[in-house]
């Protein structure tokens, strides 16, 4: 039984105790006040929605007792029997059974299989028989008796319509009965009830001395329930102890007393533990929104003409219930969205190869203080042109801008109000709303939302939402004196930085590039016009996300991050979209939460100029965007760089640790005998003096190492591996560079290993009569060399291109290639959009796709793995790389053979 | 620090005041040369040296936010609001009851005497109020020595 079902059954279990309960107190009641027919009603009404629920859980025996006692109180209140002490007997007794029954449910998940039960079932029904005959001679016209007899044979046998039969009867009868009806009430009573009361009286008493143990069971209370407002309100009181809590701890510190460190130590763990608990009350689990989703998706699916199979994923994830409430119709908008701009019609699907029902997943699962839903769907993908187009139509762009925007420029465009890129309305979507709705609401929960899409193969909508409203961790920040708290979820990462050297402008604009990505950069005292004493002292760069664009914020210090009690701000303050609210904070003073989205918003155009500005300048300066850290070090007068991954340890050693044995320089080193390479052996140098002491760079592969020498380490600098070519024309040398004003030749470390010792990297497994083909597409000339020079080595032919376009035409135009390795950071066409140009293909559909990268991410790796890629491997990491691609190529010979 | 906090006693002594049309009671205080009233169930609290948070971008009549016992309220600069042409020293907070949940505060300069006036006394503000945009005032009424300027609570809580 998965988790949901189960709280759905704790929740009936509650119910049914409750029911229990009343139906107990209520019987006590009646036995005194019989005629209250208000009490039977409340009875039957209780009777009733426990048959029914227990019904929905297939609980047989439970149902056929409550549809037994139903039966009888039904007609109680129907007026047609009387209370008698008997029957109150009996339904007390079906009490104390249903009791007995929940409690093993409760127990063991099942009803019981007990012959005493079944034994009373009959019992009972066999009563409820003997009431009904009972009841007949009350109508003492003979035809309608033997009328009434046969209905009632056959509605005993349909169960449950048996009572519409009934009333159906009364109503035919109600004319000639209604006179006798007044008489029944009256005079009549005793007589009428005489005969019945005798006929039962003796299985009554036969079935007890049958002994049908009434069983006594007593049901524990394990779950009450409790208002809702009760609960906000204990939360609420839960933040001001919080924040009490956060003054006392900050007053201790100050007066550093051991007895009241300790005693606030234990303040502040049972507050923190309270907090949880209070927050776990309100917490529900996702499943009660995504249970609904079976059923708007049938519906949906009918409607449209397609055939979607829906999963659920992580529906035990657990949301503040205020999330929960207003996750529901985002949620039902996007799965709408799915179904019917995402999953194809049945036919068009088997066209394109897919199965013709359609997958769409409902997936939760926390993540670091958040929640993530994603909606996700194997349809056909947004179709990033027809995006591209419309901004156009709709004047959302200029012509020039809609082709420079990026891909997830263009689906932010969705989230805009009036985009729709339906062709025709249809009655479920289309409309040009909802889109920026849903985006909105999301927001308003202090979420954020992504969509990534690959044409053909589906979409996936991404939404990040807080676990709780009301108390969020949150970074404190300072700016001109005064404090300011962002919101963990808005926060990526921290940097320190020069702002005067790494702070770069265009036009009016600053930005700072974070591991090749382009991120504007506002101060956070310029925003507030504050005065901020010395420019420059702000150091310390925040880097935020808004869902769909980095921001980083310069402020003058950092604080720790804390739990802060979000609090509004009045209403004089609505039109300022930066603030999301205020706190106070430990020492009783306040401070202002930051809204990131609103924010970037208030900023919105400077940044879209940024963007613009920055893509001009990415085609400008190609590969400029990967900064790797370099080694630089000098062999005699010459400096030589190579990337720092690519050494495995740095050391000193002294000239007389060199010894020369069987005609090889060696050094030993940590007890091994280590040789040593000269790199001016191998490459155009001048040569190194001898020294008195050398630098060594211990080189490592395939369990080997060897340590080569040099004069001395210049420097390690962050840099990107632009290079120039052609001056040197040595297959050794990758490039020079100008580094602070001196040439500085980029060496292939391989390239010399290899030229050292010929074997070291041999794998004697691969002899093939056709050698296997490689593309490689990679901007930068270094790597590009470097790669294409150890894959050639391997025994691979390889050929190059800079960019994703012209890897493209390669591939369509110079024959067959058994494996594609591609960078993603490329100009003109990046590897994300030559993986799909490429899985679009239908000849280039199988080829293995290698991503090669030096950004290590797990969201890129999981959208080139979305986009069809095969394998996903950091640049400088030859031997893996070379491993994978032995594997994706091995694979592909198998598959050949077979 | 509370100074006054008798709200509940003034508030029901006002409200029985309205009822017979007979006084209005109100809380005198002074900016500049000017004596203001404002009626005392409008009133919560007077309170001084509350540490003002200011809240960037904000309207230049906004002073900031201040913690009041765990509520966030907003501080008014109550003689930039009212486009008082006066140079006053802020000194205390007059808190008042809004329609919205949190009260807000008036930054005053002193606090007055709490006055009876009857209803029947009070007059129509004159054509000019030297010194200050008319709109805000709602009522005058003359004391021996000075001119009363019942504030319009409603003009000023307008956005």
């Amino acid at each position: 039984m998965s988790t949901v079902d189960e709280d759905i059954l704790q929740d009936f279990l509650v119910e049914a105790k409750e029911s229990i309960e009343k139906l107990e107190e209520l019987f006590v009641e009646l036995e005194e006040d019989r005629g209250n027919i208000e009490i039977l009603r409340e009875l039957f009404r209780t009777m009733h929605s426990l048959k029914g629920a227990a019904g929905f859980f297939g609980f047989k025996t439970l149902e056929g007792i409550a549809h037994f006692s139903e039966d009888i109180l039904s007609k109680l209140r129907d007026g047609e029997i009387e209370v008698t002490e008997e029957i109150i007997d009996m339904l007390l007794r079906a009490t104390d059974h249903i009791k007995y029954i929940i409690a093993t449910i409760e127990e063991k998940k099942t009803e019981p299989v007990d012959d005493n039960i079944l034994e009373f079932l009959v019992e009972l029904s066999n009563f409820t028989e003997k009431i009904k005959k009972g009841i007949v001679p009350k109508g003492e016209s003979e035809k309608k008796k033997e009328k009434k007899e046969e209905v009632k044979e056959e509605a005993k046998a349909e169960g449950t319509e048996e009572k519409k039969e009934e009333k159906k009867e009364g109503e035919e009868g109600s004319k000639e009965e209604a006179s006798k009806k007044e008489a029944k009430e009256e005079a009549p009573r005793p007589e009428v009830k005489e005969s019945p009361k005798e006929e039962k009286k003796a299985p009554a008493e036969k079935t007890s001395s049958k002994a049908v143990p009434t069983p006594h069971v007593t049901l524990t209370e394990t779950h009450i329930k409790v208002d809702v407002r009760l609960l906000d309100q204990l939360m609420n009181l839960a933040g001001e102890l919080v924040l009490a809590r956060n003054r006392v701890v900050q007053i201790s510190q100050k007066i550093q007393d051991p007895d009241l460190l300790r005693s606030v130590q234990t303040l502040s763990l049972v507050t923190t533990d309270l907090q949880e608990a209070i927050m776990k009350t309100r917490m529900q689990p996702i499943g009660i929104v995504f249970n609904k989703f079976p059923r708007i998706v049938r519906d949906l699916a009918r409607a449209l003409n397609k055939k979607v199979k829906l999963f659920l994923e992580g529906t035990e994830t657990e949301l503040d219930r205020s999330i929960i409430e207003s996750i529901k119709d985002p949620l039902t908008h996007l799965v709408r969205n799915a179904i019917d701009h995402g999953i194809e019609p049945p036919d068009i699907r088997v066209q394109v190869g897919k199965p013709p029902e359609g997958k769409l997943v409902l997936r939760a699962y926390q993540e670091g203080g958040q929640v993530i839903i994603e909606i996700e769907d194997d349809g056909k993908g947004i179709d990033i042109e027809k995006i591209r187009k419309k901004a156009i139509e709709k004047g959302f762009l200029t012509p020039e801008q809609a082709q420079a925007a990026s891909e997830k420029e263009l689906l932010a465009l969705i989230f805009k109000p009036g985009f729709s890129t339906a062709d025709k309305v249809t009655q479920v979507s289309g409309r040009g709303v909802g889109m920026d709705v849903v985006k909105t609401n999301i927001e308003k929960l202090g979420g954020s939302i992504e969509i990534n899409t690959v044409l053909g193969k589906g979409t996936t909508v991404r939404i990040k939402i807080p676990l709780t409203l009301a108390i969020i961790p949150a970074l404190i920040v300072t700016s001109g004196n005064y404090r300011y708290a962002i919101p963990q979820v808005n926060l990526k990462e921290l940097v320190s930085i020069d702002p005067t050297k790494e702070i770069l402008n265009i036009g009016d604009t600053e930005f700072y590039r974070l591991r090749g990505e382009i991120i504007p950069v506002l101060r956070l005292s310029k925003i507030l016009n504050l005065e901020n004493g010395e420019e420059g002292e702000s150091k310390n760069l925040v880097i935020l996300t808004t869902g769909e664009r980095y921001i980083g914020l310069l402020v003058d210090k950092i604080f720790d991050s804390e739990e802060i009690v979000v609090k509004p701000l009045g209403r004089w303050f609505k039109n300022i979209p930066i603030y999301s609210g205020a706190t106070i904070m430990g020492d009783g003073k306040l401070a202002l939460i930051l809204d990131v989205v609103g924010l970037s918003k208030y900023i919105g155009l400077k940044v879209e100029d940024i963007d613009r500005a920055m893509e001009e300048e990415k085609l400008r300066k190609p590969s400029a965007e990967e900064t790797q850290f370099i080694l630089l070090f000098n062999v005699g007068e010459e400096t030589l760089a190579l990337p720092l991954a690519l050494i495995a340890r740095l050391d000193k050693i002294s000239a007389q640790d060199i010894q020369f044995v069987g005609g090889k320089e060696v050094i030993i080193y940590k007890g091994k005998v280590i040789p040593v390479v000269r790199l001016e052996n191998y490459l155009p140098l001048q040569g190194l003096p001898p020294q008195d002491y050398y630098s060594v760079l211990f080189f490592t592969e395939k369990e080997k190492t060897c340590a080569i020498l040099c004069s001395e380490i210049v420097d390690v600098i962050e840099t990107t591996l632009e290079v120039e070519e052609g001056l040197y024309n040595h297959e050794a040398i990758l490039g020079h560079r100008i580094i602070k004003d001196r040439t500085v030749l980029f060496i292939d470390i391989y390239k010399v290993i290899e030229m050292y010792d010929p074997e070291w990297f041999l794998t004697p497994t691969k002899e093939l009569e056709v050698p296997l083909r490689i593309l490689l597409a990679e901007d930068s000339p270094f790597y590009r060399n470097m790669i294409a020079n150890y894959l050639v080595a391997a025994g691979y032919e390889v050929e190059t291109a800079e960019n994703g376009a012209i890897a493209l035409e390669k591939l369509k135009t110079e024959g067959h290639f058994d494996l594609l390795i591609t960078d993603l950071e490329m100009p003109e066409m990046d590897g994300f959009e030559l993986i799909k140009a490429v899985r679009a293909d239908e000849s280039l559909k199988d080829l293995p796709i290698l991503v090669l990268t030096s950004l290590r991410g797990e969201d890129i790796e999981r959208k080139v793995f979305e986009l069809g890629a095969n394998a996903y491997e950091v640049k400088l990491e030859r031997e893996k790389v070379l491993n994978r691609v032995k594997e994706l190529i091995g694979e592909r010979v198998k598959e050949h053979a077979a | 620090m509370n100074l006054i906090k008798k709200e509940d006693a003034l508030a029901e002594s006002s409200q029985k005041s309205i009822l017979m049309q007979d006084t209005l009671t109100v809380v005198s205080f002074y900016m500049g040369d000017f004596l203001f009233g404002i009626t005392a169930d409008k009133i919560v609290e007077i309170n001084k040296d509350l540490e003002i948070t200011p809240v960037p971008l904000s309207e230049d009549y906004i002073l900031g936010i201040m913690n009041l016992r765990g509520q966030i309220i907003t501080v008014i600069d109550l003689a930039k609001k009212i486009r008082l042409h006066a140079k006053i020293t802020p000194k205390l907070n007059l808190i008042i009851k809004t329609e919205d949940e949190a009260p807000v505060s008036f930054v005053i300069e002193e606090i007055g005497d709490i006055l009876e006036i009857p209803v029947a006394k009070l007059e129509k503000p004159p054509e000019k109020i030297e010194g200050l945009d008319k709109e805000y005032v709602e009522k005058v009424y003359q004391l021996p020595d000075k001119l009363l300027l019942l504030l319009n609570m409603e003009e000023i809580f307008k956005n």
